[in-house]
């Protein structure tokens, strides 16, 4: 815990020497564990639309969904994706409001696995409906029964939010890449490459006109996104928050769930940030003050996130409310699935923990390996919140265990797979560190050491 | 798909007169039975594509088949009682176990959809129970039979009828006709008929589900056969020696109308009846019991034996022979005795259930003489089923198989029954039947005993045919038909009539020739058929005395001083859902939870809790029990409450006949059941045996814990504290301004004191509101759809725990929960109060019932249309057209049967007037025996439901969550014997 901090850049290369080193992965001719990787992932996504396609067709009935436990697996998944794709805003948004460096050469990374968090993510409250093709009910439109959402419900509030959240971080991951498109249809080997590039880019010349213009475009999304990233989470947890279920039932869940959030989302960067660093030898851009700097962010929100758990138990005992009390020390504790209680637990209190050790957080290797952990606590967090709160309610008449079905678990698997086949592409075709940011970094950079 | 194109194309060439022929033209007899051939499942490819045949047939139906009248006419000149949309209801009856119960038909455009009770019929008083609610879904079972077989060859009425005419030579020596116990006085003149023409045939009676009933123990007590008839209106005190009167004895619907008038307290200061109940396996009217005792079936008569030895008033010789027994048990007897005492003479009832012995029955009937309740609260009347030949149906049947099996019997007419299937085993009916050279089955179903007949002809539903019954109490009531034979079957009457002789014989038609033979016109017919009940019929009362003599010489042989426990005493009893098994191919009753198990789809070896642990066994693991050699192996299933070191196996299940349904469906005990053992059966042994089997149940939690959902006091306590439950109602402070409600404001309440748990609201509600089945997985899955259910919540040690049933339903919530987190509002509330769902708006995003504390709302997870062979093809000719069949993907609940409501107003406004009060009746509360659910209007203070919910011991189940629910209980308020206190056994 002591020492100088790490720099977040090792080395001043020139301008072409870090375009080159950045746009390799695109150029480079494909390894051979490219088509394998691909055909596997996708494999999974055509196993996750095949699923989807089947329960689409014949109905929720195919999964382990019961009275009382209507709610399960698919609203665990969205709310874990959803979860996930709050670093990347937060990394980009905030950090940029805030003016840290240590963003510059991950935040495109975070806002990609943003963008593919939140698609699964949308996929999951669709398929989950009883009748999908009415999902546009949700949306306020000029019906002309004239019939409205019930804005009451936090359903309509949910729908709108993470439209939002997936247009805003879609238009702020887009501006952030125009530069770069550029820079790839510049120096694009085959003409194909050039025009799709050269489409994308939309025009960007790097003139002082359009950096002018395009900072303060940056600027103001980056403020619209910020609240956007306290904003969705709180609206989520408001599935939960306005009912009167025991365990869910309470004020404490948006900050809750936002730290929650911002908790798993860190984690799933590390997660996909580790190898990729590795693979494509990006030591000197992301630096070990990255990891460091990831890792302190996820001992932050765990314990925010350790201190809700307090303060929910705190809370459900204080209540003296026999359902309430029922749910916090008995269902959640020893009731049907508790294992992923106690799994929440471990992964979510101990394991960050580790972070306490400088080792942990900059040895490559070990922060990968507490941050698969943390991605599994979180959603068996969700899993609790939302199952182990539904099994058991008021009337013990109606208590009855989920279990989850093979197409459950097909799901959640299969839309990890699309998740990372969308990753894996965006990594092969997009360049995932910013070049035109790292340039202006190392600009800065130079300036400072004179 | 060969079988469905054939049928269509068929259909489109040719004209048929009925589905049968079309169906049986297409079936050709396999070479092993149906089924034989393929894997155990619930719905083989085979039967799938017969019921898609038989669901595209159905589409060119319409109204042909179910007109009554034979000419067709275009329905442009319909008949004048019918109005398109309008139900019309005709008064019939449904005999069970030989005795009838008064009926009305719901009918829409001739098609029956649902059953009532008849209010002017005694068995009923306008309720019904579940086998009479599912009734009406059997009539449209796709799987009843549907052709004449000779020998396994398709044959006609024409060439059965002409066979059944034939004249015999031998004065009828060799002819035997066994028939189901009836009260039907159209049967027993046929019978007279038959015997005139054939004086040496012999007649028997059989039901497996009859072991003789009160007659036989008057038998003894009198020394000669009286029917006993209990007042329950007027008991005191009432002590039950394994008698579920409330739940499965013939008249049970009037004896728990009546226990309930006793019952129900409408002040703190009223007096209540007393119940003591001494059972094995729990039952409902075990549940009611204010003292219960479990005891082995075999040893209730030692626990009554002890009461019987405390009472003054009895004759010695009976008091002296039963030893009293010792300890506890000796207390527990003396303080039961001096409360039955103490009370005024003819103010008390001690009955014996139908499983116990004859004897015990005579010793009960003695110590109603002693205590002054002949003539009061026990009448005696002549037996109302007239006995055959023998005093006991057992003894008739052991006599034929004999005589079967000596080869005196060459001809053998079944009408109706399954006896391959149900006799007792060491009779071995199927041996004895193998001798019979011409053997004739009738029945719904072709099963096992058709199987093992020459001849087979398909039987008649009640619903089909004309006939006519007796009710427990000996008032006759007419059967009439509300459609024509859908596929074609006879009456029992029918076939009998042709045995005597008769070329076309027609039910309509002997019915009314015996009616006017009896003296009556055309008129009193008619007006007996409206009403469904012939005035004045019942038994006349009689007056006898107990034979001391006679009762004290059964008390001794009753009396076995040192009764050594020897291994297991196996119980069996009719299952309260599918009976004996004539409702096994039922889905409703199959999916009917247990009313104390809430077993669904399946029965099982119910034991106590400490049988359990002393064999190392739990609920759901395998066990062979085995007795004189017979064995079988069944899942176990743990009783709370249940008498240790016995087993209760529930008879009618595991058939394995030609049916979809009851294919695979639960065990036959019958194997075990021997004519030595029809109800007890002592010295058995149970072992566990290696392998797990699912059992799907409703409810798997049972301890509610310290919150106050179903809430009971006792009689002392409410009277110290009637207030007990006012912190469970009121106002609940809130932010929101509370909304206005004005006019009619419909609301329910439930007293929890005379809620038996009977089930048959459930039912009721399943009928009424098109509940589809979800079957056996679906239960398993806790995705069962019914609108209504009871929770039964037990409290007190494990072994001899009390039981508080409780129907939960939608609670229609002021402020309801469900209502504000539906995204599109497709649940709402309406003015008049009720709590909608919209069904065509409801996306399924099933926040509801998340949202929902009582967790009453249901989700189609499936089309159940669809999906489940149970709501397909035929049965759904059952669906009240009133109310939507709910599609996949939509919530579903109670709608306090808004159809009914609107269908009121409709008329209100029609005829120019307000809603009266009490008009709306919603099928829970008109099933329900007790009286227990009201419904009614707010506005109408003086209706008994407003009147129920200003009574003290009303509350609000989940008060304190603020939901407002416009149903209130009230609690259930029990009556100890002070003298008891503390006890609890």
């Amino acid at each position: 815990m002591s020492g100088p901090a790490e720099p977040v850049f090792i080395g001043r290369p020139g301008d072409a020497e870090l375009t080159d080193q950045l746009l390799s992965p695109i150029w480079l001719p494909k390894r051979k564990s490219w088509p394998l990787l691909m055909t596997l992932l996708g494999c999974g996504s055509l196993m996750f639309f095949s699923l989807m396609i089947w329960t689409f067709w014949t109905g929720i009935g195919l999964w382990g969904n019961n009275i009382p436990a209507a709610w399960a697996f698919a609203i665990v998944n969205f709310v874990w994706w959803i979860g996930i794709g709050h670093a990347g805003t937060f990394i980009s948004a905030i950090l940029l409001l805030f003016e840290q460096r240590w963003r510059t050469s991950i935040n495109r990374f975070a806002e990609a696995m943003t963008l593919f968090a939140v698609i699964q993510a949308g996929l999951f409250p669709l398929l989950h409906l009883g009748r999908a093709w009415f999902a546009y009910w949700l949306i306020p439109y000029p019906a002309t029964m004239k019939v409205w959402p019930n804005f009451k419900s936090a359903l309509p509030w949910d729908a709108a939010a993470v439209a939002t959240y997936f247009t805003v971080s879609l238009l702020f991951w887009y501006l952030g890449l125009v530069p770069d498109f550029a820079t790839l249809r510049d120096r694009a080997p085959k003409r194909r490459q050039r025009i799709v590039y050269g489409i994308l880019s939309l025009g960007w010349r790097g003139s002082a006109q359009h950096m002018r213009h395009y900072r303060v475009a940056y600027g103001l999304l980056a403020g619209i996104a910020t609240p956007l990233v306290l904003s969705v989470h709180s609206v989520v947890s408001c599935d939960f928050a306005i009912t009167i279920l025991p365990g869910w039932h309470s004020t404490i869940f948006p900050p809750y769930f936002v730290a929650g959030a911002i908790f798993s989302g860190f984690a799933m960067v590390v997660t996909l940030l580790v190898p990729a660093r590795r693979i494509f030898g990006l030591e000197n851009v992301i630096t070990k003050r990255h990891l460091d700097n990831l890792c302190k962010m996820i001992m932050v929100t765990g314990w925010i996130v350790l201190y809700s758990y307090v303060c929910e138990f705190f809370l459900g005992w204080y209540s003296g409310e026999p359902a309430e009390m029922h749910t916090m020390l008995h269902g959640l504790t020893e009731g049907p699935n508790c294992w992923a209680f106690w799994t929440t637990i471990f992964c979510n209190c101990v394991v960050p923990q580790f972070y306490w050790s400088k080792w942990c957080r900059v040895t490559p290797i070990a922060a990968w390996c507490l941050s698969i952990f943390i991605n599994i606590g979180m959603w068996a967090e969700r899993f609790s919140i939302i199952v182990l709160s539904l099994q058991q309610d008021y009337l013990p008449s109606s208590w009855h265990a989920y279990h989850p079905s093979p197409v459950d678990w097909g799901l959640l698997l299969g839309s990890m797979c699309f998740f990372l086949f969308l990753f894996v592409l965006f990594l092969r075709y997009i360049p995932f560190v910013p070049l035109w940011e790292l340039k202006e970094l190392k600009r800065k950079l130079l300036k400072e050491e004179g | 798909m060969d079988e469905l194109v054939q049928i269509r194309s068929r259909s489109r060439q040719r004209a048929w007169r009925g589905l049968s022929e079309l169906i049986a033209a297409h079936e050709d007899r396999p070479e092993f039975p149906p089924g034989a051939d393929e894997p155990p499942g619930a719905l083989s490819r085979r039967m799938f594509l017969k019921l898609l045949g038989a669901t595209a047939a159905l589409t060119g139906l319409d109204g042909c088949q179910r007109n009554l009248p034979s000419k067709i006419l275009p329905y442009s000149a319909q008949p004048p009682e019918v109005i398109p949309g309008v139900a019309t209801y005709y008064a019939t009856s449904m005999v069970l176990d030989g005795y009838a119960t008064g009926l009305l038909v719901e009918s829409h455009e001739g098609r029956p959809t649902k059953i009532e009770g008849n209010p002017d019929h005694p068995a009923s008083l306008g309720a019904s129970g579940l086998y009479e609610q599912a009734s009406v879904l059997q009539l449209y079972d796709p799987e009843r039979a549907r052709r004449l077989l000779f020998h396994g060859n398709a044959t006609t009425w024409e060439s059965v009828l002409q066979h059944l005419r034939a004249p015999r030579t031998d004065n009828g020596a060799g002819l035997r006709l066994l028939l189901e116990p009836t009260s039907s006085p159209l049967v027993h003149a046929q019978i007279a008929r038959v015997r005139a023409r054939y004086p040496e045939a012999r007649v028997c009676f059989y039901a497996p589900g009859a072991y003789g009933d009160g007659v036989l123990g008057a038998n003894v007590a009198f020394g000669r056969p009286l029917q006993p008839q209990y007042d329950f209106s007027r008991a005191e005190v009432i002590v039950s020696l394994d008698a579920d009167f409330l739940g499965s004895m013939p008249f049970r619907l009037r004896y728990a109308h009546d226990f309930a008038a006793r019952r129900r307290i409408a002040k703190p200061g009223d007096a209540m009846n007393r119940l003591y109940v001494i059972e094995s396996l729990p039952s409902v009217t075990g549940g009611m019991a204010d003292h219960r005792r479990r005891r082995r079936s075999s040893e209730v008569a030692d626990l009554a034996g002890a009461i019987a030895s405390r009472l003054s008033k009895l004759p010695a010789g009976v008091r002296d022979v039963v030893a009293p027994l010792d300890g506890d048990d000796k207390e527990w007897a003396a303080t039961v005795a001096r409360d039955l005492e103490r009370r005024p003479p003819g103010s008390t009832i001690v009955i014996a259930g139908d499983r116990q012995p004859p004897e015990l029955r005579a010793i009960t009937l003695a110590m109603n003489e002693a205590l002054g309740n002949l003539g009061k609260t026990v009448r005696l009347t002549e037996p109302v089923l007239p006995l055959a030949t023998g005093e006991d149906y057992l003894e008739d049947l052991t006599t034929l198989t004999g005589e079967m099996r000596a080869g005196k019997v060459d001809t053998l007419y079944i009408l109706e029954g399954d006896p391959v299937y149900n006799a007792p085993a060491d009779l071995d009916f199927v041996g004895a039947l193998s001798h019979v050279t011409d053997s004739l089955h009738l029945g719904l179903y072709e099963d096992a005993t058709s199987g093992n007949c020459a001849w087979f002809a398909p039987g008649a539903h009640y619903l089909e045919s004309w006939g006519d019954g007796l009710a427990y109490d000996g008032t006759r009531s007419l059967i009439q038909p509300l459609i024509r034979p859908i596929f074609e079957g006879r009456s029992v009457a029918e076939i009998l009539a042709t045995v005597a002789g008769d070329l076309a014989p027609d039910g309509h038609q002997l019915l009314i020739d015996g009616w006017k033979k009896e003296g009556g016109d055309q008129l009193s017919f008619d007006r007996a058929l409206k009403r469904g009940v012939v005035p004045d019929s019942a038994a006349k009362e009689v007056t006898a005395a107990v034979d001391a003599a006679r009762v004290a010489a059964a008390a001794k042989t009753m009396a076995r001083p040192t009764r050594p426990i020897h291994g297991i005493e196996l119980g069996f009893y009719r299952s309260p859902t599918v009976h004996d098994g004539r409702f096994t191919n039922n889905p409703w009753l199959l999916e009917q939870p247990h009313p104390i198990t809430k077993l669904t789809w399946d029965n099982a070896a119910l034991m106590s809790p400490a049988t359990a642990k002393q064999l190392g066994v739990a609920d759901e693991q395998l066990v062979e029990v085995a007795w004189q050699g017979r064995k079988l192996r069944l899942p176990v299933l743990v009783v709370p409450g249940h008498a240790d070191q016995a087993v209760s196996l529930e008879l009618g299940y595991g058939q394995r006949a030609e049916a979809t349904f009851r294919d695979a469906v639960g065990v036959d005990v019958y194997p075990l059941r021997t004519s030595k053992s029809m109800a007890i059966a002592e010295g058995a042994s149970v072992t566990r045996v290696h392998g797990r089997y699912e059992l799907a149940r409703t409810q798997l939690h049972w301890h509610m814990g310290e919150a106050p959902i179903a809430m009971r006091s006792t009689l002392a306590e409410y009277r110290r504290d009637p207030g007990f439950t006012a912190e469970e109602k009121g106002p609940v402070a809130s932010l929101m301004t509370p909304v206005p409600y004005t006019g009619l404001q419909w609301a329910m309440s439930i007293d929890l004191s005379i809620c038996t748990g009977c089930s048959a609201c459930e039912l009721a509600c399943q009928a009424e509101n098109n509940v589809l089945v979800v079957g056996k997985e679906g239960v398993t899955k806790s995705r069962e759809m019914h609108w209504l259910r009871i929770d039964s919540y037990y409290s007190g040690p494990p072994e001899s725990p009390k039981v508080v049933h409780q129907p939960m339903l939608c609670q229609h919530c002021e402020m309801a929960p469900c209502e504000y987190v539906c995204p599109v509002n497709a649940t709402v509330h309406s003015e008049d109060g009720l709590n909608e769902m919209v069904y065509n708006r409801c996306v399924g995003t099933r926040f509801c019932s998340n949202n929902c504390p009582y967790k009453v709302r249901r989700f189609n997870w499936f089309n159940w249309t669809g999906r489940e062979a149970y709501n397909q093809g035929m049965l759904q000719l059952q669906h009240n057209p009133d109310v939507t069949v709910r599609d996949r993907g939509v919530m579903e609940k109670c709608s306090y049967c808004v159809q009914r409501i609107r269908r009121v107003e409709i008329d209100a406004t029609l005829e120019n007037r307000q809603v009266r009060p009490g008009e709306v009746v919603t099928a829970c509360q008109q099933a329900c025996p007790t009286g227990a659910i009201q419904f009614g209007s707010l506005s109408h203070k003086d209706t008994e439901m407003v009147r129920r919910r200003n009574e003290p011991r009303s509350y609000q189940v989940l008060h304190d969550t603020g939901t407002k629910p416009r149903t209130m209980y009230l609690a259930r308020i029990d009556n100890p014997n002070p003298e008891l206190a503390g006890e609890h056994e």
